[in-house]
């Protein structure tokens, strides 16, 4: 009985999960196989491919164009990541406080950027950024630094990274806020209550407390965030293009161009397999330390 | 607690809230302004946040001049709305189904299974771009609408999401269904699936908006202008493009991109974060 029950339920939750399983293999895993097969090769588009084993790995390996690539997503993505984290774990401290007036009207102000497009916003962007005519540049003659109003953002080596960073922040901060403060609502008010009744000041319940309880939550936004911004495309293409020189030629723009413009379809799928090992290392972290709980 | 210490730290909390919003929203505020202005008041030092002369006609004029071979912004934005609406109905339909079998039938590998697809939402989704690319070539896909909904009508964000709803609706309702005799699939149709009414409208949200903001995929895969979504439409303006620069009217498509997400967004916020809630593992 326990058996035929058994089956049943086998065969009825395989039927109900197999377009899971379909999307799975038709978007997940065919293109990475495929993906490792042609970085096996001197696929060209349009002409034919042979079996070049691992010289595409090696080729990356001595190839400067890549080491900036790495250089240049590692480097963005530390001070985008950073920011993020630190602003977000702010913010969503000071928004956890159910008698704070106007909180509402804060939570919709940090997240509004999250819901929209890279590309409208990039647009708007662009403009502030502009030297001497952009937004940046009328406020920081609003405030008497007119000295910096001339700062080319978007196209010197320096400051590029630095502005794509900036967007990059503006843009995704809300998120993590959000996932933060979600955090800190799981925290059972009680602890707090009961140390600050105990005598320990608002700094000593925040560091003894609440930032171990959100630990997990951190690990999360930590990992998450680093996958999701070291992929991003968008920011990139919308302010500077990779440039100038290869100061923002990050690795999405990288495999973009490898494939797109030059048409090195091997070379470049060797690439996105690279791309792929660093973040699957990350996930595999986060899976090890991840809050989901799947037997509720 | 004190209340002088009280207070200070309210004063921080409101200094610091305060200061960041500013920092979020006014990009947006000087993009709606721009948006208002004439062309030689759009960048200017000091910066008129007020236009000096007020020109509504320009999101008409974005809207409806045909820029790029002959399409418009109308064009663009049709585009972007019916695949975003095909994508998300596909969307609620696929995730619950599947959801469903996640939540509430017990089979082998079934937790490896859902933490595999989980695991998915993990990695770029520019890292497999090329063979993806391949792949819809292959299926005769490039250049088509198509291409835009397919793979984004089932993902592993919707199908965990799906899951943490549906796991909350009670067994003996399924139970009662099969003493009736009702099919499995009529007991997901005519029971499950009537019960997941806010449920669907986070799942709607979440697909409505990735679907909406997509642009590296279109971007490899479209080729003709008359089938450009807005995004895509979006960036053949800007810095660098060959085309006028038209500041103002920039601004003024620009915020007509970003309106209809932060409007989804204002009004169902509740709905939307309690999405982003079960996603984060916290509350399913």
């Amino acid at each position: 009985m326990r058996r035929i029950q058994l089956t049943y339920q086998t065969k009825f939750g395989l039927l109900f999960i197999s377009p899971a399983a379909l999307y799975f293999a038709g978007f997940w895993v065919l293109p990475v196989a495929l993906a490792v097969v042609a970085s096996a090769t001197d696929w060209r588009i349009g002409r034919p491919a042979h079996f070049i084993g691992l010289s595409n790995y090696a080729g990356l390996v001595s190839d400067p164009q890549f080491h900036h690539a790495l250089l240049a997503s590692l480097t963005m993505t530390g001070i985008a990541l950073a920011s993020i984290v630190a602003l977000a774990l702010v913010l969503a401290v000071a928004l956890n406080d159910s008698g704070l007036r106007l909180s509402r009207f804060y939570k919709l102000a940090v997240f509004a950027p999250v819901v929209t497009d890279w590309v409208a916003t990039g647009l708007a962007w662009q403009l502030i950024f502009l030297p001497n005519q952009g937004v940046l540049a009328g406020l920081f003659e609003g405030v008497g630094l007119s000295q910096w109003s001339s700062l080319r953002w978007t196209s010197t080596r320096q400051l590029a990274p630095l502005a794509v960073a900036i967007f990059v922040v503006w843009k995704m901060t809300g998120l993590y806020t959000m996932v933060f403060l979600a955090g800190l609502r799981s925290v059972p008010r009680e602890f707090q209550e009961a140390a600050l009744m105990d005598g320990a000041s608002a700094t000593q319940v925040f560091s003894r407390i609440t930032m171990p309880l959100l630990r997990p939550i951190t690990v999360f936004v930590v990992v998450s965030g680093f996958v999701t911004v070291i992929g991003l495309f968008e920011p990139i293409f919308m302010l500077t293009g990779g440039g100038p020189a290869d100061a923002t030629r990050a690795l999405p723009i990288f495999m973009y161009e490898t494939f797109f413009q030059f048409q090195r379809a091997g070379y470049a799928s060797a690439a996105g397999m690279v791309f792929l090992a660093i973040c699957l290392v990350f996930a595999l972290l986060a899976a090890r330390q991840l809050p989901y709980s799947f037997y509720e | 607690m004190p209340g002088a210490y009280h207070r200070l730290i309210r004063l921080s909390q409101h200094a610091l809230l305060s200061a960041y919003s500013i920092f979020s929203l006014l990009p947006f505020l000087w993009m709606v302004s721009a948006a208002l202005k004439r062309p030689q008041d759009v960048l200017t030092v000091p910066i008129r946040w007020i236009p000096p002369v007020w020109q509504p006609q320009n999101f008409l004029r974005a809207l409806l001049e045909p820029r790029f071979a002959g399409e418009n912004l109308a064009r663009f934005m049709a585009n972007s709305v019916m695949v975003a609406v095909i994508t998300t109905m596909a969307s609620i339909l696929l995730s619950t189904i599947v959801g469903y079998g996640f939540a509430k039938f017990q089979f082998r590998l079934r937790d490896t299974l859902l933490w595999v697809m989980l695991s998915t939402t993990l990695l770029p989704f520019s890292s497999v771009i090329i063979p993806l690319f391949l792949i819809v070539r292959r299926l005769h896909m490039i250049d088509s609408l198509w291409a835009l909904v397919i793979p984004f009508a089932l993902t592993g964000q919707s199908i965990f999401l799906a899951r943490q709803f549906i796991i909350t609706v009670p067994g003996e309702l399924l139970d009662a269904g099969r003493v009736d005799g009702a099919g499995e699939m009529q007991i997901f149709l005519r029971l499950v699936f009537p019960l997941l009414g806010p449920a669907i409208v986070t799942l709607g949200i979440t697909t409505f908006l990735t679907s909406w903001n997509l642009f590296l995929w279109p971007l490899v895969v479209l080729s003709s202008q008359e089938r450009f979504t807005l995004p895509l439409g979006l960036s053949l303006m800007g810095l660098g493009s060959t085309f006028l620069v038209d500041y103002h009217l920039w601004m003024a498509a620009a915020a007509l991109a970003v309106l209809p997400p932060l409007a989804v967004f204002f009004l169902l916020e509740r709905q939307y974060m309690r999405g982003l809630e079960a996603l984060s593992g916290l509350k399913g």
